[in-house]
């Protein structure tokens, strides 16, 4: 039994700061003990804390949509806010209104990233039945611990729940980091998005790294807002931050 | 250190007063005042003017302070608001500042989608 491995697409994309689209910076905190589900971490940190890994999509579209999603509307919240606080005299000096689901200004400051990659290495793809079965096989602990019954499947890799995400990303690159680069894996935003999360070894299969900048007018961002239901300031306001 | 930490620490060392100024300036009163469950935002300014200390909510500021020092490393004032109240899908599609009035458990998960956001 073995995971799938896949070809990576011929380019990826990541919103990031100008300076380093492609980043791997300081790995992120180890995966906190808990007996209930955890939060932190990106899906597939590693979750000793001892890797980074980079967050790529296979379009534009895939990137703009993971880093705007932050910024949709909550329902009811402003209404909550107001409820939950009076104020006779609002203070205008401090008493800000913005409006709620659109994407800030400052988000510009950031450009969409892309590098080639080489086209012979390789993914593990979290999606295929192949791979689940593979963890089945070796998470049997894990998926006690999660309730009798439970099988990794295409719906459980898709949790949120960072135990089960990381641990099987600690668990993909003990095990197999000499033949993959990293994870792919759709998004949990929308199906049709592909997504790759490259472990460090990947640094030297990404080449021809270059940035472009981004603006409301953006087609693939377009495109993304326009998915999850988050407004895209005017073209106008943008010029202040640049 | 990461940027958690560096939080934390400056979290707990810096007095009320001057987070109750950041924050209003930055935030808003409103904002404040609803992170951290007091009803009036004008105590929010009593509190940045050294008139009173915010018995009761210094943890809930502390907290939201955590927060704002991690972006502010990297954001604008509106973006932080924004990434505040959106639905965050790291968050479980809840919003940062209402986790942070109502759960004190989750201040670890938020202050580490923050992170993630300012290191994006």
């Amino acid at each position: 039994m073995a995971v799938h491995l896949v070809p990576p697409p011929v380019r990826v994309y990541r919103v990031a700061r100008p300076t380093r689209p492609f980043n791997w910076s300081a790995p992120r905190e180890p995966l906190p003990a808990s007996e209930g589900p955890v939060f932190e971490g990106r899906r597939w940190d590693d979750p000793e804390g001892s890797f980074a890994t980079v967050y790529c999509g296979t379009s534009p579209e895939a990137a703009f949509a993971e880093t705007i999603a932050p910024f949709r509307r909550v329902s009811g919240l402003r209404e909550r806010i107001f409820e939950a606080t009076d104020e006779d005299e609002p203070d205008p000096t401090y008493d800000f209104d913005d409006p709620e689901g659109i994407v800030p200004v400052g988000y510009f400051e950031r450009a969409l990233g892309y590098a080639l990659v080489d086209e012979d290495v390789r993914f593990i793809d979290v999606d295929d039945a192949r791979t689940h079965n593979e963890l089945n096989a070796r998470f049997g602990e894990l998926l006690e611990e999660l309730g009798a019954g439970r099988q990794f499947d295409r719906g459980l890799v898709m949790t949120q729940d960072r135990r089960v995400t990381r641990r099987v990303a600690g668990f993909l690159y003990e095990h197999y980091r000499h033949e993959a680069m990293g994870i792919r894996y759709e998004s949990r935003l929308m199906s049709d998005l592909e997504c790759w999360a490259l472990w460090p070894q990947a640094q030297v299969a990404v080449y021809d790294v270059d940035v472009e900048p981004i603006s409301p007018e953006t087609p693939a961002l377009v495109e993304a807002a326009e998915r999850l239901g988050v407004l895209l300031p005017p073209l106008d306001h943008i010029s202040r931050v640049r | 250190m990461s940027p958690t930490d560096l939080a934390h620490r400056e979290a707990t060392r810096t007095d009320f007063r001057q987070i109750a100024q950041e924050l209003q300036e930055a935030l808003g009163q409103r904002l404040v005042a609803y992170a951290t469950g007091v009803r009036s935002p004008q105590a929010v300014g009593r509190w940045a003017a050294g008139k009173n200390e915010p018995r009761g909510a210094d943890q809930g500021l502390r907290n939201l302070y955590r927060v704002f020092v991690i972006l502010r490393e990297t954001e604008t004032d509106q973006t932080i608001r924004a990434w505040l109240k959106g639905a965050n899908p790291q968050l479980a599609h809840q919003a940062p500042i209402e986790l942070l009035r109502e759960d004190p458990d989750a201040v670890p998960a938020v202050t580490d989608a923050a992170a993630t956001f300012a290191d994006a």
